[in-house]
């Protein structure tokens, strides 16, 4: 796909079908991470591929409880965004966010990968590592993958030890960039219901 | 261009054409940096723009002046880093990072972009960080260059400089990097990566 109209119809997808993300795909996938541009070549990042059904229930329970307490935590501001529904709708769709199950998927995908940053080695470890994590979501894309990048889990420090832990880089040489459920997906956003602002709303030209 | 292709050929440039780059292009780089993903939805970034030519200069002055600081201080470990060198190269090549010679083309690129991450936004760095890499390709998709720097940022001294330079003093912004941008003038050698395996950990 050409480059641009890839961008534009990369959607975050939170359900997959239940089918294996071949071997070779994960790899092409990770290839293209690596090429992302990092200050003085350290590429101080590594990815985590985790097919292991267990390592993926302890870390979907992180991020639900993750994401409830942080959403908990801001229940009023919620109510107010979401003020243009009806109290019904607008009830439910908070209580998915505060009870945490908008997490709740990450276990369903066939793999998760799991983005770290070195952070000892470099300042820079955590901006190149999410440069290499969007070119992993956009080379999903065009593999027909689907993919969505969540830190919710990793809000706060103690999340992300508990990410650290489960996967085996419980060291503070490392920190959680992103927690990536992958697998071919199960479901289409419309492009449209991707809303940004105007652009000239986000440049300053001076 | 295709995505692995514009991947796999995009390079840092650090030296340009003198050749304006047309405010279509700036424009439909930016909106591409504006797809990437982003929590909640908020967009949390500001993209400006710099052609002003004194104001150019003072974000490059700034930048220099910390490539010189920074890389005094770890002249040791970058040595060490380059042992593969010949001496005769690894030393021109120090001399470019400690002289602060390595960050003399933001004073000659046509368009500096300053990325400003709204930090009451969570995880906005890292938002910022993927419309930088969004940024990158589309620019190389288009045929211009670019150069990621955020030597001027790691100072919080010489951020907040460049953050009041460009009007943005308050403290929730962050600059995410001053990216050199214009038409290339140079075709840098292959970069170089671990092998893939390398940095894949199965579980």
């Amino acid at each position: 796909m050409e480059l641009l109209e890839l961008m534009k119809s990369r959607r975050s997808i939170r359900k997959y079908q239940n089918k294996e993300v071949e071997k070779e795909k994960i790899q092409k996938i990770i290839e293209a991470a690596i090429w992302a541009p990092n200050a003085e070549n350290d590429q101080p990042w590594k990815f985590i591929v985790i097919r292991d059904q267990h390592k993926m229930d302890l870390i979907q329970d992180v991020s639900v409880k993750g994401a409830a307490d942080f959403f908990f935590a801001q229940k009023e501001h919620l109510m107010e965004k979401f003020k243009g529904l009806d109290l019904e709708r607008r009830k439910k769709l908070v209580l998915q966010f505060t009870s945490g199950e908008f997490f709740a998927f990450i276990n369903t995908a066939p793999v998760l990968i799991v983005v770290l940053a070195e952070i000892d080695k470099t300042p820079y470890a955590i901006p190149s590592a999410s440069a290499a994590c969007q070119n992993m979501l956009l080379m999903a894309h065009e593999l027909g993958l689907g993919a969505v990048w969540t830190v919710i889990g990793a809000v706060d420090n103690t999340n992300r030890e508990k990410v650290k832990k489960i996967i085996g880089f419980d060291n503070p040489k490392w920190d959680v960039v992103a927690i990536v459920p992958l697998g071919y997906p199960a479901e289409s956003p419309s492009v449209k219901g991707r809303m940004r602002k105007p652009v000239e709303d986000a440049i300053d030209w001076q | 261009m295709e995505l692995f292709e514009a991947i796999k050929t995009r390079k840092s440039i650090r030296k340009f054409k003198d050749k304006p780059v047309e405010k279509e292009k700036i424009i439909k780089i930016i909106e591409a940096a504006t797809l990437a993903p982003n929590s909640e939805n908020k967009q949390p970034w500001k993209f400006v723009v710099v052609q002003d030519k004194d104001k150019k200069k003072e974000i490059a002055k700034i930048s220099i002046l910390g490539g010189i600081k920074r890389y005094t201080s770890i002249k040791d470990e970058l040595n060490e880093k380059f042992k593969a060198m010949e001496d005769e190269n690894r030393k021109k090549l120090l001399d470019r990072f400690v002289s602060g010679e390595l960050f003399h083309f933001l004073l000659e690129c046509p368009v500096q972009v300053v990325v400003l991450a709204d930090n009451n936004i969570i995880y906005a760095v890292h938002s910022c960080s993927a419309a930088i890499q969004n940024l990158s390709l589309a620019a190389h998709a288009l045929g211009l260059g670019s150069c990621w720097t955020m030597i001027g940022s790691i100072n919080s001294k010489n951020e907040k400089k460049i953050r009041k330079l460009v009007g943005y003093p308050e403290d929730n912004w962050k600059i995410a990097g001053v990216l050199a941008l214009g038409y290339p003038d140079q075709d840098p050698n292959p970069r170089k990566r671990k092998p893939v395996e390398e940095v894949i950990d199965w579980q």
